[in-house]
């Protein structure tokens, strides 16, 4: 297994969480971000996509995309999930 | 090995259109493993069922193997898919009244291998993936990680160049999931060329390339950090 779930409680706008993990005595260290980019509800689905995906490839390029949440069906923003490169 | 052109795929009933598809522009080359990922309803499953040749796309193209098949027959895409491509489903896909050696053998009878050589293509892949044992075994009789084993064992065993495999490890627990993942990552290394449709970051690691598909469209693809340790 190669998971390690850790909750973490709130977690406020603009924060990064840091996880230092130790593998046999060797010490790696992550970092995710989740992100919140606008999400217009009201646009077509290639204009929300066409900006989704301009965010994505404006975003800092060390950094990765890790993961697209489905926003709620009102929802004003998508979340995002970012890992630091290594 | 693959390559779509702005590739559409649209179902329409009496009353409503759904676009599932919408302008997919892919490449994957020979011996990649690729994730394609997204949430549930993204697109994902039609995308892999169009590389899969199961399904023609509405408009666009799509070449396979240097043959563009979008407008191929379903003997064509048949022929072609039998010979070349291997799947895992989610839900293993076996047939329960046959044995373990049964479900195995089946795509080399399609490809009218004789008995003899069905035998023992079929017990290289039992040994390989240790399951001898179980040979004579019914599905139902299987854990779902042995029943997976069977289903990998049965796509690999005509040695096609392509497996797609849509959420392989969706139906198991973390440690036969883990494993189904090792296999593929290994007949990767061998050469093997992998599709693997997912909603899991965790299995995503596995790939070199990860396309994110997200209401029908690619939002990006990016190769992917060694991660899992």
């Amino acid at each position: 297994m190669t998971d390690i779930c850790i909750p973490i409680s709130h977690l406020d706008d603009n924060q990064i969480a840091d996880v230092t993990v130790s593998v046999n005595g060797e010490k790696k260290k992550y970092s995710f971000r989740v992100e919140a980019f606008p999400w217009n509800n009201l646009a077509s689905s290639e204009e929300r996509i066409m900006v989704l995906k301009d965010m994505i490839e404006r975003y800092d390029s060390s950094w990765e995309l890790i993961q697209i949440y489905t926003p709620g069906t009102s929802a004003g923003h998508i979340h995002v999930l970012f890992r630091k490169k290594i | 090995m693959i390559r779509t052109n702005s590739l559409q795929k649209v179902y329409t009933t009496e009353e409503v259109e759904t676009t599932a598809l919408n302008n997919i522009n892919i490449e994957i080359k020979e011996g990649e493993f690729v994730a394609i990922m997204g949430p549930s309803g993204c697109g994902k499953s039609t995308l892999l069922n169009i590389l899969g040749l199961l399904d023609n796309p509405s408009t666009g193209d799509y070449y396979i193997l240097d043959q563009n098949v979008s407008r191929y027959s379903e003997r064509q895409r048949a022929s072609l898919r039998k010979a070349n491509i291997g799947f895992v489903f989610q839900s293993f896909n076996l047939i329960d009244e046959l044995t373990v050696f049964e479900n195995i053998e089946l795509p080399l009878l399609y490809l009218g291998k004789s008995t003899g050589e069905r035998e023992k293509m079929v017990n290289v892949v039992l040994e390989r993936m240790q399951i001898m044992h179980r040979r004579n075994h019914f599905p139902q009789q299987l854990s779902g990680g042995q029943q997976q084993r069977v289903a990998v064992s049965r796509a690999v065993v005509a040695k096609p160049k392509l497996i797609l495999a849509d959420e392989p490890t969706g139906n198991l627990d973390s440690a036969n999931g883990e494993e189904v993942m090792s296999i593929l990552t290994k007949l990767n290394e061998e050469g093997t060329t992998i599709v693997m449709v997912t909603h899991s970051p965790h299995d995503s690691e596995y790939a070199q390339r990860v396309i994110h598909l997200f209401d029908g469209h690619v939002v990006t693809e990016n190769y992917k950090e060694k991660f899992h340790v």
